[in-house]
């Protein structure tokens, strides 16, 4: 079948968009991809469509929970039974289902720490790959280091017959693309490397003193159109934000990583529905949040990284029609940024408290249950001491650490600079052709060319009583 | 206030016999010989693990608020209802709950519910909507269901509303409390809110909402079975196997003839734990062997003992008693012939 009648009858689509048909065809030619499309762009598509044109199963490497369900229901969306999730959340149950039909799914997605598990590997190993994907690749760099270093060895965890493997972004740099192709043992990659531009969002970075920075953010909500996403480091201040919208009159809430699974559920879908305008969030909140019209996109801090910056702000203007993305931040915000992102790295006392397990013969494991280390530090020593000799490893954490650093101070001289889109692209290697008006706010930005006025939504105090609601949600007599 | 009222309640109802955790064991659900026990002793096996995922910390700052105001206050490590914490709960009836038979359980039934009503909400208008219960055994349950009663037809449309409202009716419940439920609920263009949202809105907080939605989905699973189109949702989530996993194998081996010393040693347990097992097999189970563990006259003395001495402490009555040891009381104090 040509792939147009695929795109046509199976998803529903008139025509490729940019990028999307020559992607699909080097993976159809059988060859290891890259692919760089920006946020918003279609990237699932390059291997939703082959899933109809190639023989066995199309296994999707994704690095959240969230992002891995939103897939699955909107492949069950277009009609697609065969497609299923492994991770470690998955109730017994569930995971005994899939277990038990793990062969016979067109889609199957797993997190890299499911795909490094000896039974998911020897599965793999039997049975019949298509293609290999590995979505929001980036996090290969991100967090492969000092975070989850299982997806560092997802090449290991793979056939050595193995199918093509695709690659997926919209935010790599050339060193990020190097260790893309490194670490998944690509041979002689196909790389598509679309502009990161996203012409329809306007930049601001506008440098404010601590105290000011609420009152600055809820003028600014009230002043113009939503939706939009505050997005803020702690979980106390996602509340804090969204309480402080709701007393102005703003149909706002919060989300954060520690609510509970329904309730985080519920605030997605209203905020999808439109129920909600404002999402107050912790960084739980985003990759996979497919919402078309949200117009605008609010930081109080410095991001950890240039790549979660775009995936933030990426969220924005999906529809194509223009969208502000304002950062906040003041003289301290990057020490305050570095200090979160390296929280969690362990330190010289953790090597030695490990070396010393060690020598005990006692389950370095052990160490996080005895409180001596967070669960993420341990994972990440415990791959390092496995890498490397124990006087290197102190000197790789080090080094782990003036990394973030220099990310941060890279996010900062971004929105320092005299535009903030030409650093963005420059950051990727690319060039700026052409400055779309109000392009950012080191350029000059005219707020109100942009976004239309903040309009009250009737923000109802009352709930109804339970019969009204039933009623509301059944109205079948 | 009314997680205040149930929780001042039940420490009443341990009548100062208790610390300030054991409403938190109780809550969770704890699997302990104590805990266990102390649900015959007192009679508390409606609020049995009603809510698993309490946290101390969440408890804690409840608890340390209900000192604050004085409703309660510490003697020799227990608690005491004060004058002003009896007056609090003087009208307090803590309806619908049975958490011995649900113990979490309970959610699975919701999200049943909750699926069914989403796609029941949504048939006229479309059959493409995100489910907002992504879980495959609910999601496969829920399309069994659908499809076995052939949803889109109106006729069990309208039935199904109107036995969930019926139902819903009947329930002995203050209004609030099915408000809450219904409001938890989705339907088409109209999301369910969140625990935060109705705490705003209810001006009441989350801890006593959840509580109350609890008691809902209790008695609405309890009383559904006139009502088959919600009973059907209802299929294996009551708990009627009602010992622990670990003590239902002591239970195996024990009526296997083995004895105690055995089944510890056969499964690498402590002789204190299998005595664990045992107070709570003679708690569950009427029919318990307890002749074989004590006498007639050691068992009317132990009551007589723990009535007189208005007292389920063990080392009260063991003082009395000199000669029955600490085992023999608990087993008579959770064994439930009289
Ligand atoms: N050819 C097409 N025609 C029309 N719509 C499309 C096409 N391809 C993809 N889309 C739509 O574009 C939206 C975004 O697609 P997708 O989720 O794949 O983005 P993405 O590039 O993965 O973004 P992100 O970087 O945020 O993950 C989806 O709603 C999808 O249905
Ligand atoms: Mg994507
Ligand atoms: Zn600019």
């Amino acid at each position: 079948m040509e792939l147009q009648q695929i795109l046509h009858e199976r998803f529903g689509y008139t025509a490729f968009r940019e990028g999307q048909q020559d992607i699909i065809e080097a993976v159809l030619a059988g060859r290891d991809t890259v692919a760089l499309l920006p946020t918003g762009m279609g990237k699932s598509l390059c291997y939703q469509l082959p899933g109809y044109v190639v023989e066995g199963t199309i296994v999707v490497i994704s690095p959240l929970l969230s992002l891995m369900q939103d897939q699955v229901e909107q492949l069950k969306q277009f009609g697609e039974k065969r497609v299923a999730a492994l991770n470690s959340f998955l109730s017994p149950d569930d995971k005994q289902f899939v277990w038990q039909h793990f062969e016979d799914y067109r889609f199957l997605f797993l997190s890299p720490e499911m795909l490094a598990s000896q039974a998911v590997k020897g599965r793999l190993q039997q049975m019949k790959l298509g293609l290999i994907v590995v979505d929001e690749a980036h996090c290969i760099s991100q967090w492969g280091y000092d975070f989850r270093p299982d997806y560092l060895q997802i090449a290991d965890a793979l056939p050595a017959a193995r199918p093509p493997i695709l690659a997926l972004s919209a935010t790599a740099t050339a060193r990020i693309i190097s260790d893309i192709e490194h670490y998944l043992a690509m041979k002689q990659p196909a790389t598509f490397i679309h502009s990161v531009d996203r012409p329809n969002l306007h930049y601001e970075a506008l440098e404010i003193e601590p105290f000011e920075k609420a009152a600055a953010i809820i003028k600014q909500v009230t002043t113009f159109e939503g939706p939009g996403i505050i997005y803020t480091q702690s979980r106390k201040k996602t509340m804090e934000y969204a309480s402080m919208l709701q007393q102005a009159g703003v149909r706002a809430t919060f989300y954060h990583g520690g609510m509970e699974q329904q309730d985080r559920m519920l605030v997605q879908r209203q905020f999808m529905h439109g129920e909600l305008d404002w999402i107050c969030a912790t960084n739980a909140f985003g990759m996979g949040i497919h919402k078309n019209n949200i117009r605008q996109i609010i930081h109080d801090h410095l991001p950890q990284t240039v790549s979660s910056y775009m995936q933030e702000v990426g969220r924005a203007g999906r529809d194509g029609l223009p969208a502000l993305v304002t950062l906040y931040y003041d003289a301290r915000d990057a020490a305050r940024t570095v200090e979160v992102a390296t929280l969690d790295l362990p330190t010289d006392v953790h090597i030695s408290r490990y070396m010393a397990y060690a020598d005990a013969g006692k389950t370095r494991a052990q160490l996080v249950a005895n409180g001596e280390m967070t669960d993420t530090a341990f994972r990440v020593l415990d791959y390092w001491m496995r890498q490397l000799a124990p006087s290197e490893v102190s000197q790789k954490i080090q080094e782990l650490a003036a990394d973030k650093q220099q990310q941060v101070s890279a996010v900062a001289k971004i929105v320092t600079s005299t535009c903030i889109r030409a650093q963005l692209l420059a950051y990727f290697d690319e060039q700026l052709l052409e400055k779309p008006q109000n392009c950012c706010s080191a350029c000059g930005i005219e707020r109100h060319a942009i976004l239309a006025p903040y309009t009250d939504k009737n923000n109802s105090k009352d709930l109804l009583n339970w019969q009204q609601r039933l009623n509301q949600l059944l109205p079948f007599n | 206030m009314f997680a205040t009222k149930l929780i001042v309640s039940i420490f009443a109802r341990y009548n100062n016999q208790r610390g300030p955790s054991a409403v938190y064991h109780l809550f969770k659900g704890k699997k302990s010989g104590q805990t266990i026990q102390d649900v015959g002793l007192f009679q508390l096996y409606p609020f049995f693990s009603i809510t698993p995922k309490l946290t101390k910390a969440q408890y804690d700052t409840y608890i340390e608020k209900l000192f604050a105001e004085q409703f309660i206050l510490l003697t020799d490590e227990n608690v005491v209802v004060t004058e002003k914490g009896h007056q609090l709960i003087e009208d307090f009836r803590p309806e619908g709950f049975d958490g011995w038979h649900y113990r979490g359980r309970e959610h699975a039934f919701f999200k049943r519910l909750a699926l069914v009503v989403q796609t029941l909400s949504n048939a006229p208008q479309t059959m493409r909507f995100l489910p907002i219960e992504q879980d495959g055994a609910t999601q496969r349950f829920v399309k069994q269901y659908l499809r076995h009663y052939d949803f889109q037809q109106p006729a069990f449309q309208q039935q199904f509303t109107t036995q969930l409202r019926t139902l819903l009716e009947r329930l002995q419940l203050d209004e609030r409390s099915k408000q809450i439920l219904v409001y938890r609920l989705s339907g088409y263009e109209q999301s369910g809110y969140t625990w935060h949202q109705l705490e705003q809105l209810l001006k009441e907080d989350v801890l006593s909402l959840q509580l109350r939605y609890i008691s809902c989905l209790h008695s609405l699973i309890n009383e559904a079975q006139h009502y088959p189109l919600i009973a059907d949702l209802t299929q294996h989530i009551r708990i009627d196997q009602l010992l622990t996993q670990s003590t239902q194998k002591t239970a195996t081996l024990f009526y296997k003839g083995y004895s105690l010393e055995q089944i510890a040693q056969f499964r690498q347990l402590k002789i204190s734990t299998i005595e664990d097992h045992l107070a709570e097999m003679a708690m569950n189970d009427a029919q318990f062997p307890l002749t074989q563990f004590v006498s007639i006259d050691d068992t009317a003395a132990i009551r007589t003992q723990a009535q007189t001495l208005q007292t389920t402490k063990l080392r009260a009555i063991k003082e009395q008693l000199p000669h029955v040891s600490y085992f023999q009381i608990r087993l008579v104090l959770a064994a439930k012939g009289e």
